[in-house]
């Protein structure tokens, strides 16, 4: 019967590539076990070898590298497309200042006049008077006593 | 991106410094004549409408100008007649394009000439193009009539 040692040696010879020991072939011949790995490794190895694997030379190389960079990096995009995000951008900065400008102002005011806040003045006995006309036009007035006329 | 410069652009600007305030003034005597039409010098045209209603019939232009001087301590000032001397102050910009202002007239004093008297000293908002005046003071035996109308 088969040791592991004997299917490793078995092993171990079949990836050397060198010819059978005397001692190993003796043992393979009496051992039907180790026929039968024999066999086995045998097969593996002619499986492996009848399939058609793809095989990149070195000449295809740089255009299989190639292949793989158009499908990592992004194509530039055309110039249509960059104006287009630019236009977008544009317009969404106008709209937001739009509104800051509409939230800030508010509805537009009445257009406001002139307005008179206070007057005096130094004149002995006078008297001060401001109201609007009629025409809109504030006016100031200035009451004279009789000493100042 | 555009409209967010020119929002900095906006901004910026109402943060510089502040024009300087320019007013127009006219100094009418006003008076009563013979007869019921009103009289009004040819330059008055620009504030006839100020005049109109006022209680008098002949408007006579004494003088007239343009002033300007800068927020925060400028002044303008101009002599309307011999006895009667103009000053204005401008204090600030308001909404709307208005300016807050000090206007004051000052009198000379019939005792003493060297010393003026402020006959009129107001703190008005003027607003743009709309004109205000001021009156009852005394000229030539009829009123002295100041018409005030903000430029810029």
């Amino acid at each position: 019967m088969a040791t592991e040692q004997d299917i490793m040696a078995l092993e171990t010879w079949f990836d050397s590539g060198q010819p059978m020991p005397a001692d190993l072939k003796a043992r393979v011949s009496q051992d039907a076990e180790l026929q039968e790995s024999l066999r086995e490794l045998q097969l593996i190895r002619d499986v492996l070898r009848g399939q058609d694997t793809p095989r990149i030379e070195d000449a295809q190389f740089r255009t299989f590298m190639d292949g793989i960079r158009q499908e990592m990096v992004p194509a530039p995009r055309g110039v249509f497309a960059r104006w287009w995000s630019l236009a977008s951008l544009a317009a969404a900065s106008f709209l937001i200042a739009l509104s800051v400008f509409y939230i800030g102002w508010g509805d537009p005011a009445p257009v406001r006049a002139t307005e008179v806040e206070s007057v005096s003045t130094e004149l002995e006995g006078a008297t001060t008077d401001f109201y609007g006309s009629e025409n809109g036009t504030a006016t100031i007035w200035i009451n004279l006593a009789e000493d100042d006329l | 991106m555009v409209a967010a410069a020119l929002a900095v652009v906006m901004l910026a600007g109402s943060v510089a410094a502040e024009p300087p305030l320019t007013i127009s003034f006219w100094a009418v005597r006003a008076s009563h004549a013979p007869g019921e039409e009103q009289h009004f010098d040819a330059g008055l045209s620009e504030v006839v409408e100020s005049l109109a209603d006022l209680p008098f019939n002949d408007f006579q232009l004494v003088s007239s100008g343009d002033l300007t001087a800068e927020f925060g301590g400028g002044r303008a000032e101009r002599e309307l007649t011999d006895r009667y001397h103009f000053f204005f102050e401008p204090q600030s910009r308001e909404a709307e394009g208005r300016a807050r202002a000090r206007l004051c007239v000052e009198m000379r004093d019939v005792q003493d000439k060297n010393r003026m008297v402020k006959a009129v000293d107001s703190r008005v908002v003027l607003a743009p193009g709309q004109p205000m005046r001021m009156g009852g003071l005394k000229l030539d035996g009829g009123d002295l009539i100041l018409i005030i109308k903000m430029r810029s």
